[in-house]
């Protein structure tokens, strides 16, 4: 009894003691709340990353938008693109290297490492560098998805190098301060994807590690000071950056996986400056009188559509049910679904930015035109949709249900997961009429949208991402054919394409080009905002403090 | 008592592959790919096989788990390989489980002293007064305290206390030893970090256990040997403690043990509002990017930790109450 009514008095006491610390701490300083030092250089930049954590931090692994956001920051490519908005943010220019030489041929790309550009530890950066970083992502003891076929496939050797068979990539070569890439196939797309954050430049001995190095060294305007997963990322300055990129702040820390909903009143309150994971949704038409100020809208490279499965047998096998869909969808309600200033309505496939693209008058986009609809289907069916279960995923999915009711069809929505929608929708077979998905691309070029989402030679049995099922050898040798294109002829037969698609056969109900919708704090000035177009986020190299 | 321990540790093994077995089955049922996490989503299917063999997703899902029990005896639960590693950002389960128990066991181990804080003498205060105005006031605490969800007292804690009166941070967590750089650490931060999570997490269960000891009081209060002890003479402050309060408060010693369990799940919900790098936040991330080793990994670690926890309170229950056999 005794030992009880002891261990009863410890438990209440260390109950209370929490209490008064509790109490007495609320009059102390988070860190988090603590301001950086003011000006249009210098300062911390106190950054949140709602809902999520970087992937990696080490270049060849890492493959999400929100990561390269800031692998943006720490990376040193052979090109790059500018820290500016759109038009010239998109253009790649040289950063390690000189604008490359390229074979009459087109299949050998020579490019000349500038000197003076050195990683946080002090090593000099050589066309080494590159060969290394070219070699360790694709080492199959790194499983990195930069090793994938898509990217370097044409370098040749690729398959001897992916296949185990070689530690070197057998097109690859250097001599002094020459990198020298040879190609099997020509790849006008070569020198978008040789810029991919996968090839940056990694220090010498960098090991091959498939878990990933958490703070490798970095030849970028800043590097890696600390990451601790799924807490918080420092990222400082590098030293020993001579490059002719931006580096206003002395040093951005970053929270990990915080809440959009209190991470949203934290940058209101001034305890954090940004959230780099979004803001919530019901949150965004509030901050339309900060627009401009606070608060920035911005296109990204995404395109936001409605698969309409064309595999024989389906609902949407028949062209005219799908232009019907066309025209029966509300793409205002689609948008409106996902709060204010979601995105830009479309009715192609292409988004606005990629080159080729260009705006023509399809499908209504104002609203739907059921009369029209109509015209083109009037035989009623029942189709089964696939959707997400987050967001605005079932909103969406009630309004298509809502349109295709007008035309006389019924619909049964199916909701899953985003791993589960795109694994089932990716499976050749699924019985599924639509799905509600989206794309953003991995390099600024339209075949990682045409080629990738709708060439009918691309369909596998599984891991699809052309869940359309479609499949016509018209538009199949269009695509080949622009494929090995470059220069404006690759962007205007690229275009003819898209229109082709879109109006002839009309696979998809593409409704959005969504935005990226900003909200910075008040320490943070206004006047050096960029959007990255390339990386469809803020660029926190360039962004300062007031 | 060693029969009788050993009995239970046999069951809780047989509970433990149960469980796990059938978290594994369940993944494998779901149509997604783990494998795709790896190769990119662009990956062919030459680049999807080349990672499947490489990390054994190509074998059958009863091959898998058996290399996943294997793994597990022959490293230990806290070996660094035992639970294999994510298929989203590649780290050992080991250290995602080292890192974030401890959060998870400050909210819940926090948030049980509070609750007893609030519930006990809410209790029986509640049991000595029925019907007066204290104890209308406790059974309305008691019916917002089950009525409302901890996410939306989350959010209402946190902009009151939070966002307009800026008395405690809005979300986060300050670590008691070793804070991440430049972040706010030790026990005076730690607290107050954790002092609304700790209410949040705290309400639901504090009006359970008001109903619990204001019933097990009361009838207590109606048990022939109090009657006996006060016809005896007893001072009314010995009745209270010695007769009433021992035996009243003997089944919520098993309550606690239990609720403390399964706290760990309603943790979910705290953590992911505040922010607390948790167990939860870390299974619910694991459950959208369908990351098995993840879920598997807390799985693992938290039937773990409900065996004990309940073998422990089995064995101290019994040792609290000599009537109690355990033959």
């Amino acid at each position: 009894m005794q030992r009880r009514l002891w261990l009863s008095i410890v438990a209440i006491a260390a109950g209370l003691s929490l209490l008064v610390a509790a109490g007495f701490a609320g009059a102390a300083k988070s860190a988090s709340g603590v301001a950086g030092k003011a000006g249009k250089t210098g300062g911390t930049l106190n950054v949140n990353l709602s809902a999520t954590d970087f992937d990696f931090l080490d270049p060849a692994l890492s493959y999400t938008s929100w990561t390269w956001q800031f692998t943006y920051l720490t990376n040193l490519k052979l090109l790059n693109y500018p820290d500016k908005p759109r038009p010239e943010g998109s253009q790649l220019v040289a950063e390690a290297s000189a604008l490359p030489t390229v074979s009459a041929d087109g299949k050998t790309y020579t490019f000349t490492i500038k000197p003076g550009f050195k990683f946080n530890t002090g090593e000099v950066v050589t066309a080494q560098s590159f060969a290394d970083a070219i070699d360790r992502t694709l080492n199959p003891k790194m499983q990195s998805p930069g090793a994938q076929d898509v990217f370097l496939g044409a370098v040749v050797g690729y398959a001897d190098m992916v296949g185990g068979k070689s530690t070197h990539l057998a097109g690859v070569t250097v001599k002094g301060a020459a990198l020298t890439i040879k190609l099997a196939t020509v790849d006008p797309a070569f020198l978008s994807k040789i810029s991919l954050p996968f090839f940056a430049a990694i220090p010498k001995g960098l090991p091959i590690n498939d878990k990933g190095e958490r703070t490798p060294a970095m030849a970028g305007p800043y590097y890696i000071k600390s990451y601790e997963v799924g807490r918080q990322a420092v990222f400082e300055k590098n030293p020993n950056y001579k490059g002719g990129r931006v580096a206003n702040l002395d040093r951005i820390v970053v929270t990990i996986n915080t809440d959009l909903d209190q991470s949203f009143l934290q940058v209101k309150s001034g305890q954090s400056d940004y959230d780099a994971g979004g803001l919530p949704p019901a949150q965004v038409a509030s901050l339309a009188p900060l627009l401009g100020k606070q608060f920035f809208v911005d296109t990204q490279l995404e395109v936001d559509y409605v698969a309409l499965n064309t595999s024989a047998g389906r609902f949407f096998s028949d062209v005219n049910a799908r232009k019907a869909a066309n025209n029966a969808v509300d793409r205002p309600a689609m948008l409106r679904a996902r709060g204010a200033f979601a995105g830009k309505r479309t009715d192609q496939q292409l988004p606005p930015g990629i080159a080729g693209f260009r705006d023509e008058k399809i499908y209504p986009i104002a609203g739907a035109n059921v009369e029209k609809a109509k015209s083109f289907w009037n035989k009623g069916g029942k189709i089964t949709i696939y959707t997400g279960n987050k967001g605005a995923a079932l909103i969406q999915a009630q309004v298509l249900q809502f349109n295709f009711k007008q035309i006389g069809v019924d619909t049964d929505i199916k909701q899953f997961t985003s791993a589960v929608l795109y694994a089932k929708a990716g499976t050749k077979g699924e019985a599924y009429d639509a799905a509600l998905v989206g794309w953003g691309s991995d390099y600024p070029d339209a075949s990682d949208f045409l080629d990738v989402l709708l060439n009918g030679q691309n369909i596998h049995d599984t891991n699809n991402n052309n869940l359309a099922y479609f499949n016509v050898p018209e538009v199949n040798t269009a695509l080949n054919k622009a494929a090995v294109l470059g220069g404006d002829a690759r962007a205007k037969a690229y275009g003819n394409v898209d229109v082709m698609i879109a109006a002839k056969y009309a696979p998809w109900v593409a409704y959005d080009n969504r935005n990226e919708r900003s909200f910075i704090s008040t320490r943070m000035d206004p006047a050096c905002f960029v959007f990255q177009p390339i990386y469809a986020k803020m660029d926190l190299a360039a962004a300062c403090l007031k | 008592m060693t029969r009788y321990v050993i009995r239970r540790i046999l069951w809780a093994l047989v509970l433990f592959v149960v469980v796990t077995f059938v978290s594994y089955v369940i993944f494998f049922l779901i149509p997604a790919d783990p494998v795709k996490l790896f190769a990119g989503r662009q990956a062919t299917a030459e680049d999807l096989a080349r990672a499947a063999h490489y990390y054994g997703l190509d074998q059958p899902f009863y091959v898998q788990y058996w290399k996943f029990l294997s793994r597990l005896v022959a490293n230990g639960i806290i070996g660094k390989h035992a639970m294999g590693f994510s298929y989203a950002n590649r780290q050992w389960i080991s250290h995602v489980i080292k890192d974030r128990a401890p959060v998870t066991a400050s909210l819940v181990f926090g948030g049980a002293v509070f609750w007893m804080l609030i519930s006990v003498p809410i209790g029986i205060l509640s049991a000595l007064r029925p019907r007066s105005l204290a104890d209308r006031g406790a059974t309305i605490f008691v019916f917002i305290g089950i009525s409302a969800h901890p996410v939306f007292l989350a959010l209402i804690f946190l902009y009151i206390f939070g966002y307009k009166l800026q008395l405690f941070p809005i979300g986060s967590y300050a670590d008691f030893f070793n804070p991440p750089e430049g972040q706010p650490g030790g026990p005076i931060q730690w607290a107050w970090h954790m002092f609304l999570p700790w209410c949040t997490f705290a309400i639901l269960f504090a009006a359970l256990y008001v109903r619990m000891i204001r019933a097990s009081v009361i009838e207590t209060m109606s048990e022939d040997y109090v009657r006996t002890a006060r016809a005896k003479g007893a001072p009314e402050w010995i009745v209270m403690r010695s007769h009433i309060l021992r035996n009243a408060l003997l089944p919520i010693v098993t309550m606690l043990g239990m609720d403390i369990a399964l706290g760990m799940g309603g943790a979910v919900f705290t953590e992911s509002v505040y922010s607390l790098p948790g167990l939860g936040q870390a299974v619910v991330q694991s459950l959208e990017t369908f990351d098995l080793p993840v879920t598997m990994g807390v799985v693992v670690f938290a039937t773990t930790a409900v065996l004990i926890v309940n073998l422990i309170v089995d064995i101290l229950y019994a040792f609290i109450d000599p009537r109690i056999k355990l033959a």
